[in-house]
């Protein structure tokens, strides 16, 4: 068998370099892309996974308050928890390091500790410490860091900027810049590994002092000192613990980050697949070619005494060969597209979810056993499966075949009326599916509901295709002189092969269907936030900490900036907003804050219930203490007006009534916002009211916007970095996230079409050849070589004309679902449906331009049948 | 060796029967010309005898075994080991060389050792065209491939060979010096012989000639000058 | 022992106007003579001295005869005289403290340490009134009596001791100098006989005891230099009613030091100095530690000529060191003793404290000399 193997399939595989390489190629893309999500999925949460563990080192528990930080002084009532384990006060934040060229900026995660209670916690290995040892004692790590400014910073760190034991460097904390110092080096162990090397380890002094929040602590780290009661332990921590504090497991924070991006990763992913699937047609495609090309060879084989089972083996092995051969080479390629796949989610990971998360390691991207045996073990069978059509096919080949020379197809019938039942029943299910709730936020049974709409959309394409066919034969009575008979034909030949060519078609057709899906979604959600945007930006100018561009909760604004903010004289008002991570059950939301009294005055909110909120009413909302939630929060936790949140509070949770529910496309982890007021009396461990992350200056009557920001950026200097937007230039910036965070969805969908053309390439010329006999009778009886040409063309066009029609019909229903059910119970929250006519239109020339191209050659291929040879056969 | 039994063959499409009740009897070592116009029925009796497909009614006994009863996978250990082919149109693989296309029967029987390229080496000897193992099919002139199908339909040493127009690519010369070569097999190796065609020129190597005509045997004769010289 | 007091306290109001306070680069006060001491007011910390320690160490019996040692030292190390951050992180202080527990029946030393910055008030010394703690581990005032509290896995004082006698002030006006520079001293006084008694527990089984502490306090700026690798310490007390304390320093070169001196406190709580002149303590037998490899004399003869006393000293049982790799890093001898000879002619016995310090790892003078910083 492997000599028969290499001599019949390998041997024709080489002949046909060109078919098997563009097989090769398009399911190496398929796996490419797939892998290259994976890659970058796995990236973005290993590498805060690395981060939670590295930091973590043996800490068993940990003790935080539900949100934001807590009053240290709570730490002098927790004596009682020295009695189970060692206790290690922590103050954590983020700053951004900005490199000597201004264009490279790296977070920097930063670790406030207690180094002389630390060190059941966690060891630190130093680089040139000492001759003898490389973990400095607690006091000698103290007195290290003991300087304010002192930081230890990672060997890698250091080696990649060129820094070293004793340089200073700066960093950007909210809007303010501060200046570290390196004094020790940390070696690439335990939290030395956190974010890669980004991380940097401090006293919880200097912590505390570099991100403004004196008295007040990040966590508690708990080693406890017998880890096997790790449970009970649990238990009775929290049951002694004062209100507003919580006890959890380490891996209890990676769980609700990895859950909150469970659902962005499961979406890229569904995407992702769709380009596998395109490589399996390609499979399909592949072999159906083979097994017709090569039907009187498959004859002979069977007369000389091959086997139906072994006919069928060699043209699987022959599929096999080609999908390890394009899954090994979408592999390797995958490992490159990965890279740019997590620079891709990276930005729409940071700008919806966390940072923490986003800083992608380029450790953690590198191919793992685990992705080869995943895409070996999901391409292998389902490339076998695809093959399996047309492998039995061969095996049915009469031997007669092989002596009449008759390799011509059945089937030109009209096709199965079965698919119409097949339809109904997928539709059907279709329609239940959609009203499925989510499971744990994963719109699961929506990507199934679209499933089964494509199944059913592909198992009518041959009956349609043969329809639109008579109509085409009908209507081609009215073609120009010339054209009339090429066109008759044309029509007539493809409902001949309707059921031939279905599953290629079908294939173009789901492609172009997800194109034009995902295209209609992301134009419907971005006429959806230029809307809000219009409606909701009433400031002149809006400001914010230059630390990132993402809804971290560390960056803040400083008393300075405000000032210097507010002093201007064209500044009439500034609304201020700030926000914080808070624990939501076993999630996180964005605890917003803010005042309530200038967003009377001053603001427009669009609100999504109730119908009317006029000034006072929220002026109400304000004094009752009551909240205001974003539509993500009531899709997600099912909540509406006069309903009740219970939020995290330092003195235990407390119960919130719900005022509004707004409409908000800036994040959709869901906001409780809280006026300032509220805030200070109820959220903060201090009484003070938050730090702002965010303001909105509304100048005097006449002022100009853009003189304003100007005066204002040259007065903050160097030392405040803020961003100052005007409304024009907020619009501009939040079209280019919003463009960032879609570029690889349709960099997905052009190579999904790309392979799906190269499919219909090989289908055209399939047919052409199984009826190269015909066409040189056309010949004979006196058919011009142009109108062979004009034909066989037109059948092309005919395919792509109807593959754009049918795809833009199913796109249109997909994106119904996409834009109602699972980007409501994926991202909660609600868009306006808006058909881009302009790129439907420009597609469709698209689409039917490439099939004409694509009908030339193997027109070019048809006249050429015409010799007397290809007839004498008959 | 071959026992045809009133067998009767239809097709769905075909508005006649194939064959009306064709019996016949071949020994070992027989050759049997079978004669007649396009469409005949002869290349379906053929095709019969060649378990390659199966009759509507009656029997086809080879070696005193009925094909009827065999299943695909059977069938087509029957059609390697003991029916050797040669078509009209040769049906050689054009990737393959003359050596590899005489070795893929043996392949399919599951030979992959030495024998296998020796017994194939050892056909095209027998054939006359053993200096071209290397060459491929498209180097070579209508009757040398049909000499190298004829090694090939030889090679698993089958009882019966079946031979469908093998002259009716060919031009005369070379029909006949096809024609004497497996006249040669026939009388050299005892292989059974069965031809089908229409040429009498073909025919007249055959031992007895069966006359064909609508599906069924209008008459069976002796060759005389074969005969004789038996 | 009234009239000491009293004239102490005179001496004290009086001296105070020529008082004249020195203070180092960095800002500490430095020890120098003049000073007036003051209690209970002195017994609180000296925050604007660099270096202070509460030492505390006795001799204890339990009620069915079992003896037992016990040391308990805070120290304070100052690290920035005035912080630069308002955070409680912020270090001003260090906190030490070593816990030791001898337990002379089963001939077994149990040590333990602490240290803390203030942070929150896990650590501290106050300035108002004399309590010093770290954790659980404290020191406090109830009107005359000090209590003293510390527990570590198992193991536990709870000793309440009430002074007998008046503080004894050591060298001139409680300055010991330790090196050749002015301000290279300590203001140094101790507690030299307090009547013991509360619990002592060990590996978790409480023993009721009772028995004698002494207590030492010093605080300065900067006490060694960098030649001194370390000294060795005693405390006696004899069933007379005297005291004795003597130390003398080792220098790297092998010789003696000038500065090497002692005091004696006579029944009635008279305090004299013993200058370099006045005593030898010449050691004997010695013991070498597995652990950290030094070699310590455990048993000593001293010999105050004046006093026609002759006295040898033997340590309980010689595994008695305490190595502190989490809070001083020092490795040093602190261990119980039993003293027996003559004093003033007549056969005399009793108890004490001996230390040693310098005999393994990094000299002592790094950790107490004027740069401060632990290199």
């Amino acid at each position: 068998m492997p000599r028969l193997f290499s001599r019949f399939i390998l041997r024709s595989l080489w002949h046909q370099k060109g078919r098997s390489t563009i097989t090769v190629l398009g399911i190496a893309l398929g796996v490419a892309v797939v892998v290259a999500i994976r890659i970058g999925n796995h990236g973005s949460i290993e590498s805060f996974k690395t981060a939670t563990e590295s930091i973590a080192g043996a800490t068993s528990l940990q003790i935080t308050a539900g949100s934001g930080r807590f009053d240290e002084l709570l730490l002098n009532e927790l004596g009682w928890l020295d009695g189970l384990g060692n206790v290690s006060p922590v103050v954590e934040g983020q700053v951004l390091f900005e490199g000597h060229d201004g264009e490279t900026a790296e977070l920097l995660q930063v670790l406030g500790i207690d180094a002389l209670r630390d060190r059941p916690v966690r060891s630190y290995y130093l680089l040139e410490f000492d001759d003898r040892r490389r973990e400095p004692t607690p006091r000698q790590l103290l007195e290290l860091i003991v300087d304010l400014d002192a930081v230890i910073a990672t060997e890698k760190f250091a080696r990649q900027h060129g820094l070293a034991i004793g340089d200073s460097f700066p960093v950007v904390v909210g809007d303010r810049r501060r200046e570290l110092t390196i004094k020790g080096l940390l070696l690439d162990e335990g939290p030395g590994r956190t974010l890669d090397g980004n991380f940097l380890l401090m006293d919880i002094a200097g912590a505390q002092e570099l991100f403004a929040c004196i008295g007040q602590l990040d966590r508690l780290d708990v080693r406890l000192h017998d880890e096997d009661s790790l449970e009970e332990a649990k238990g009775a921590i929290a049951e002694r613990l004062v209100p507003g504090l919580i006890v959890e497991q380490p891996d209890d924070r990676f769980g609700r980050v990895d859950r909150m991006i469970a659902a962005f990763h499961f979406n890229l992913n569904a995407l992702g697949s769709v380009s596998l699937i395109v490589g399996l047609f390609l499979i399909y495609n592949s072999l159906t070619i083979s097994v017709t090309m090569r039907r009187e060879e498959i004859g002979m084989l069977r007369a000389v005494g091959a086997s139906r089972v072994q006919t069928a083996s060699l043209f699987l092995g022959q599929a096999l060969l080609l999908t390890i051969v394009g899954a090994g080479l979408g592999l390797l390629l995958g490992r490159i597209l990965g890279e740019v796949a997590v620079r891709a989610t990276t930005v729409a990971v940071e700008t919806f979810y966390i940072a923490e998360a986003a800083v992608a390691s380029t450790a953690s991207q590198s191919l793992r056993w685990s992705d080869v045996g995943w895409a070996l073990g999901l391409t292998i069978p389902l490339g076998l499966v695809a093959a399996l059509g047309p492998a039995l096919e061969a095996s049915r080949v009469s031997p007669l075949e092989a002596i009449r020379g008759t390799g011509r197809l059945a089937s030109a019938r009209r096709p199965s009326r079965w698919a119409l039942v097949v339809a109904g029943v997928a539709f059907l299910l279709t329609t239940v599916l959609v009203r499925f709730p989510s499971v744990d936020g994963i719109p699961v049974w929506g990507y199934t509901a679209e499933l089964t709409l494509l199944l059913g959309a592909a198992a009518l394409v041959p009956l349609i295709l043969w329809s639109l066919c008579r109509l085409w034969e009908v209507g081609a009575s009215s073609l120009p002189r010339g054209w009339r008979v090429p066109g008759k034909l044309a029509g007539a030949n493809l409902r001949d092969a309707s059921t031939r060519i279905g599953v290629s078609v079908a294939a173009l057709v789901v492609s172009l269907a997800m194109m034009v899906a995902v295209a209609l979604m992301i134009a419907s959600f971005r006429f959806t936030v230029t809307y809000w945007l219009d409606r909701i930006i009433s400031a002149d100018i809006m400001v914010r900490p230059a630390t990132l561009n993402s809804s971290i909760a560390e960056s803040q604004m400083s008393p300075e900036a405000l000032a210097i903010l507010a002093s201007d004289p064209d500044v009439e008002a500034i609304d201020t907003f700030s926000t914080r991570q808070a624990r939501f059950g076993d999630t996180l939301v964005t605890l917003g804050c803010g005042d309530f009294q200038v967003l009377a005055a001053k603001g427009r909110l669009l609100y999504a219930a109730p119908a009317r909120m006029t000034s006072d009413d929220v002026r109400r909302a304000a004094r009752d203490g009551e909240v205001f939630i974003s539509e993500s929060f009531s899709l997600r936790f099912g909540k509406t007006v006069g309903d009740e949140v219970r939020l995290p509070t330092p003195s235990g949770e407390r119960a919130f009534r719900i005022a509004a529910v707004y409409y908000d496309y800036s994040n959709n982890r869901g906001t409780v916002v809280v006026d300032r007021r509220t805030f200070a009396r109820l959220f903060s461990p201090d009484g003070q009211e938050p730090s702002p992350a965010s303001a909105a200056l509304y100048l005097r009557e006449g002022a100009d916007p853009e003189t304003t920001r100007t005066r204002l950026l040259k007065r903050l200097g160097e030392n405040h970095r803020l961003l100052l937007f005007t409304q024009a230039s907020l619009r501009t910036e939040v079209m280019r996230i919003f463009n960032s965070t879609f570029a690889i969805t349709y960099g997905l969908q052009i190579i999904a079409i790309a392979a799906a053309v190269m499919g219909v390439l090989g289908t055209l010329y399939t047919i052409v050849h199984e009826r190269r006999r015909e066409i040189g009778l056309l010949g004979v009886m006196g058919a011009t070589r142009s109108q062979i040409r004009r034909m066989i063309v037109l059948e092309a066009t005919l395919v792509g004309g109807a593959s754009q029609l049918l795809g833009i019909l199913l796109g249109i229903a997909m994106a119904v679902i996409l834009v109602f059910v699972i980007n409501v119970q994926s991202f909660h929250w609600t868009i306006q449906f808006r058909p881009p006519w302009f790129f439907l239109a420009q597609s469709t020339v698209l689409v039917i331009l490439a099939s004409v191209l694509a009908g030339l050659y193997p027109a070019a291929r048809a006249t050429r049948f015409r010799s007397a040879a290809e007839l004498r056969e008959e | 060796m071959l026992e045809v039994d009133d067998v009767y063959k239809s097709y769905a499409a075909a508005d006649a029967p194939a064959l009306r009740g064709v019996s016949l009897r071949a020994e070992k070592g027989d050759f049997l010309a079978i004669m007649g116009p396009s469409g005949c029925g002869k290349s379906t009796l053929l095709h019969l005898v060649g378990a390659m497909d199966q009759p509507s009614k009656g029997r086809v006994l080879v070696d005193g075994r009925s094909v009827a009863d065999l299943g695909d996978d059977e069938l087509a250990r029957w059609r390697r080991q003991k029916i050797g082919f040669v078509f009209q149109f040769f049906n050689l693989l054009p990737t393959l060389t003359v050596l590899e296309n005489v070795e893929l029967p043996r392949l399919l029987d599951g030979d992959n050792g030495g024998t296998c390229r020796e017994r194939a080496q050892a056909m095209l000897d027998l054939v006359g065209m053993g200096t071209k193992s290397r060459r491929f099919p498209a180097e070579l002139s209508g009757g040398e491939m049909q000499r190298v199908a004829i090694a090939r339909a030889l090679v698993n040493e089958p009882s019966l060979l079946l031979a469908d127009e093998p002259t009716g690519s060919l031009d005369t010369e070379n029909g006949e010096s096809v024609m004497r070569l497996l006249a040669g097999v026939n009388r050299d190796l005892g292989v059974t012989l069965l031809l089908a065609t229409h040429s009498s020129e073909a025919a007249r190597h055959a031992r007895r000639h069966v006359h064909m005509r609508d599906g069924a045997i209008e008459a069976l004769t002796e060759n005389p000058d074969v005969a004789a010289s038996v | 022992m009234c009239w000491l007091a009293m004239m102490v306290m005179l001496l004290g109001a009086e001296e105070a106007t020529s008082y004249q306070p020195t203070y180092n680069d960095e800002g500490w006060r430095e020890a120098m003579p003049g000073y007036s001491f003051s209690f209970p007011r002195d017994h609180a910390s000296h925050p604007d001295c660099r270096i202070e320690w509460w030492y505390y160490t006795g001799n204890l019996v339990s009620e069915n005869g079992r003896r037992f040692g016990y040391q308990l030292t805070f120290f304070r190390t100052g690290i920035t005289l005035e912080p630069k951050s308002a955070s409680r992180w912020a270090v001003r202080d260090l906190y030490m403290t070593h816990f030791a527990i001898s337990d002379g029946s089963a001939r077994r030393h149990h040590v333990h340490e602490r240290l803390n910055r203030a942070g929150v008030g896990m650590a501290g010394a106050a300035t108002k009134h004399y309590r010093v703690w770290n954790e659980g581990w404290q020191v406090s005032l109830r009107g005359n009596t000090h209590h003293l509290v510390a527990e570590a896995e198992g193991d536990a004082i709870d000793l309440e001791l009430t002074p007998l006698k008046s503080p004894a002030l050591h060298g001139r006006d409680g300055i010991s100098q330790k090196g050749a520079k002015a301000g290279n001293a300590s203001h140094y006084y101790s507690l030299t006989r307090m009547e013991t008694k509360g619990t002592v527990t060990v590996d978790g089984v409480t023993h009721r005891v009772r028995g004698l502490s002494w207590m030492d306090h010093e605080f300065g700026t900067s006490f060694l230099e960098k030649e001194q690798i370390g000294w060795d310490w005693l405390s006696i007390q004899l069933d007379n009613d005297w005291e004795l304390m003597l130390y003398q320093f080792r220098r790297s070169d092998g010789s003696s030091d000038p500065r090497t001196s002692g005091t004696l406190v006579d029944p009635e709580g008279e305090a004299t100095p013993l200058g370099a002149g006045d005593f030898t303590m010449s050691p004997g037998e010695t013991w070498t530690s597995s652990a950290s490899g030094a070699r310590y004399p455990v048993s000593w003869k001293l010999s105050i000529p004046e006093q026609k006393a002759q006295l040898e000293v033997r340590a309980i049982f010689p595994q008695q060191e305490m190595r502190t790799p989490l809070s001083t890093d020092v490795t040093y001898w602190e261990g119980a003793i039993d003293v027996s000879g003559t004093f003033g002619g007549a056969s005399a016995g009793g108890s004490g404290y001996l230390e040693m310090t310098g005999y393994s790892g990094r000299p002592l003078g790094d950790s107490f000399s004027s740069d401060g910083r632990v290199q």
